[in-house]
């Protein structure tokens, strides 16, 4: 009933009332709000609001009736490329780690530190904002994370350094490429930034902000991660790291090489994209979906387990934002937001934008900011070629990098405290505070400074 | 072979759905993966079932992962052979073995004794070398010999072993049996007796008992030589697994293609382990893991491979013990030296 009740009208609805718009306005402060405190599972949550939005906004006549075949409303307000491309990614991803390409790496890299803690800081950081940058940044964390406990143990190391740096680094290497995190696949999407530009425009960013980081780490961290000095404990820690045996993470070395071929393809193909024939009219969650299609065939032994493994609860949570955000498009929330945004950018800039969006992911997931930020700022083709560039950049440094203020900020960082609390090195939440506030203080001022650099050029 | 802890294993489901602990149990009873390091910790990445949160069981499965990365370094000590033992009978290889208890007496100061069978006065040449202590007393059976060795507290036996069984005057499957020591038997004319101890193959036979194993052919190298590891697993081996596992029942290709697949794992790791206790040391050592024969993979190997000592066997609560295949090596070779430990 409801499907019919919803078909669509693309031409706007009027009778849009202050008390309307103010009632739904509450429903998504309500929203956000119990997200932020984590109360009731986040999918959930957001397919019952999303819910109570679609009646009451059928209630008071947003989405009339019309004649003829039409998608419901709730079909069209939904980013179906973005929910292609994290399907598709999730499914690549999750059978090319089986195939221990990235375990084989996190162990070379490893050997490569010779076991010295400042050498295994630095080396394990890149290692992080590397994989976070074609991995999720959760298998990242969970990957490089798992290595540096079991590293540490063997080293006699205080893997929270470590881990807490590595969780840090997710976020950065987050920054890195368009499908490296959730609020840059948006945020591309809305503002038709292609995968190299984005690369071309991240990447300084990321090296500059990774070196800040490895240097307020060596300051942080003190001791816990200075070099080895004496020859006999440099002797000593090479010989643990090199009985390390990067292939006993592999189980099938033909598809380990397999898996190594297709990764590179499939970063070719994102690069690529635009140049490619067949490509060029798609977007670019048919090379997420069609990269997962062949990796399926490559590993077609398990492929009901590789759907498994799908974060389906993400998925839905998707569904349910985006039906919130397109109703209030309708209810004319996200104008009004979009009015005091516009007020905000001209007073502070895109810098002060930046420091909101920040302040605000480091308590809430930064999904449903970048989603609502992306429709308020992209509304129409016409307002996304009004928003100056540097917008873009400083919601997606804004949103990736407010994750490293607080424990809760980002899934990786969640992840990095949950292996500290299995192994027993528990972090409080004003302890994360005092270490990731230092970090992504750093990084959000020279994230100020990039900006600025930015408006000069791309402005 | 008794495995005294088959009955405590249940021996019911198919072995693909048995949990990495109970494998791993099977192969420790059965000597597959057993070490007194404690080195081979087999940890599979078994599906957890009940556990709700995703992301905890990653964490744990990749951690699982890096730890089986993690190979241990064995702490394999060198065995000092300060008081060998040679057994002189007047053959035509009893030469051979005074040259290699002088290359003991010289190389590793070894205080050397010679045995000598009462039906065979030690032969002038061999036996007198200055340094080497003749028993005035000669023995009379191979339980008399058990007792001389036992009485000189020897940490090698050498002795020849004549083509004729007629003119041996030991028996040397009762000699391995009965001493503390392992024993070399010589079978041919050795010139130089250096390069018996430059390349070594070390027959694991499907064992993996004891570190002290290694600790002989890393002893017994040279500097700048090999020891070379051959493990094979053979059809006794799975078999052996097998039986405790799924008791009578007939094995199927599906399970005994994973029994390998999981020996194979816990073998190399194991030889890993064994190759990674070497690192400072100025040999090299290598392996070679396979299935199929044993007889047939050790003949291969030793004719291609340029060895001058084969070491098989193993000690088992300080007795020598020794297996079929073992027993077929030590009868079958004859170009080279045989180390029995």
């Amino acid at each position: 009933m409801l499907a019919n009740a919803m078909l669509a009208a693309s031409e706007a609805v009027a009778d849009v009332t202050g008390v309307k718009t103010w009632t739904f306005a509450a429903i998504l402060g309500v929203t956000l709000l119990l997200l932020a405190t984590e109360k009731i599972h986040k999918t959930v949550l957001v397919l019952l609001s999303a819910g109570v939005c679609l009646f009451l906004g059928d209630y008071w006549g947003f989405f009339p009736h019309v004649e003829g075949h039409h998608l419901p409303v709730y079909i069209q307000m939904i980013e179906w490329e973005v929910i292609g491309i994290v399907i598709g990614a999730t499914v690549f991803v999750e059978i090319a780690a089986r195939s221990g390409i990235f375990t084989w790496i996190s162990v070379k890299i490893l050997k490569l530190s010779k076991g010295d803690p400042f050498k295994l800081l630095i080396l394990f950081a890149i290692l992080t904002a590397v994989f976070s940058a074609f991995l999720d940044n959760i298998t990242a964390m969970i990957i490089v994370g798992s290595l540096t406990v079991v590293a540490c143990r063997k080293l006699d190391l205080d893997p929270k350094p470590f881990l807490i740096s590595e969780g840090i680094m997710t976020n950065v290497g987050g920054l890195l490429t368009l499908i490296s995190s959730i609020p840059n696949i948006i945020i591309g999407k809305t503002a038709d930034i292609s995968y190299v530009k984005f690369l071309i425009v991240a990447s300084p960013y990321v090296v500059i902000a990774t070196a800040a980081t490895m240097i307020a780490a060596k300051v942080v961290f003190g001791e816990k991660v200075m070099p080895l000095k004496s020859a006999e404990d440099k002797e000593r820690n090479l010989a643990l790291v090199n009985a390390f045996d990067e292939w006993e993470t592999v189980k099938d070395r033909a598809f380990f090489f397999q898996a190594i071929v297709a990764v590179v393809l499939v970063i070719l193909g994102f690069a690529l994209k635009a140049q490619i024939p067949i490509l060029r009219d798609f977007g670019i969650e048919v090379v997420a979906m069609g990269a997962a299609v062949v990796m399926m065939l490559l590993h077609a032994k398990d492929v009901e387990h590789d759907l498994d493994n799908v974060e389906w609860s993400l998925v839905f949570f998707f569904i349910g934002l985006f039906t919130i955000i397109g109703v209030m498009e309708k209810a004319e929330v996200l104008s009004m937001i979009g009015s005091l945004l516009d007020w905000l950018t001209e007073e502070a800039g895109a810098v002060g934008l930046m420091w909101f969006t920040a302040l605000f992911s480091s308590i809430t997931d930064n999904i449903p900011l970048a989603a609502m930020l992306a429709k308020i700022f992209g509304a129409t083709p016409e307002r996304v070629a009004e928003v100056p560039r540097e917008v873009w950049w400083a919601i997606v440094f804004g949103a990736n990098l407010g994750g490293n203020i607080t424990p809760i900020g980002s899934a990786s960082t969640v992840v990095a405290c949950t292996i500290m609390k299995q192994h027993k090195l528990p972090i409080r939440f004003l302890e994360f505070v005092k270490i990731g506030g230092v970090f992504a203080f750093v990084q959000l001022v020279l994230a100020s400074g990039y900006l600025l650099i930015l408006q000069q050029f791309i402005g | 072979m008794v495995f005294p802890y088959a009955a405590d294993v249940p021996a019911r489901a198919h072995v693909q759905s048995r949990s990495a602990s109970q494998f791993h149990a099977v192969v420790k009873m059965t000597g597959r993966g057993d070490n007194p390091a404690r080195c081979v910790d087999l940890v599979f990445i078994v599906k957890l079932r009940g556990v709700d949160d995703m992301r905890e069981r990653a964490l744990r499965e990749f951690e699982a992962v890096f730890e089986q990365a993690s190979i241990p370094v064995l702490d394999i000590d060198e065995v000092q052979i300060a008081r060998v033992s040679l057994v002189l009978k007047g053959t035509a290889f009893a030469s051979s073995v005074a040259k290699l208890g002088a290359y003991f007496q010289s190389n590793r100061n070894a205080n050397v004794t010679v045995h000598w069978h009462g039906d065979a006065k030690p032969a002038a040449g061999p036996a007198d070398q200055p340094g080497f202590d003749v028993l005035e007393q000669p023995f009379k059976s191979t339980a008399e010999l058990v007792g001389q060795i036992s009485i000189a507290r020897s940490q090698l036996v050498i002795l020849a072993e004549h083509e004729d069984i007629d003119r041996r005057f030991v028996n040397f499957d009762d000699l391995v049996v009965g001493v503390k020591p392992p024993v070399m038997v010589v079978r041919q004319e050795i010139d130089d007796v250096s390069r018996v101890f430059d390349r070594v193959l070390h027959s694991l036979s499907g064992n993996f008992r004891q570190t002290e194993n290694f600790a002989y052919s890393f002893s017994l190298v040279r500097d700048k030589g090999l020891v070379h590891l051959l493990h094979v697993i053979d059809d006794n081996e799975v078999a052996d697994v097998r039986e405790v596992l799924e008791g009578q029942s007939a094995l199927d290709d599906v399970e005994r293609e994973a029994l390998i697949e999981r020996l194979t794992r816990v073998g190399e790791r194991y030889l890993k382990a064994v190759v990674a206790s070497r690192r400072e040391r100025p040999f090299d050592v290598t392996y070679l893991l396979g299935v199929g024969d044993v007889l047939t993979a050790v003949r291969n190997e030793l004719s291609r491979g340029d060895y001058g000592l084969l070491i098989v066997g193993r000690h088992e609560e300080g007795h020598s013990h020794v297996e079929a295949v073992d027993y077929q090596l030590m009868h079958e070779v004859s170009q080279v030296p045989v180390l029995a430990l």
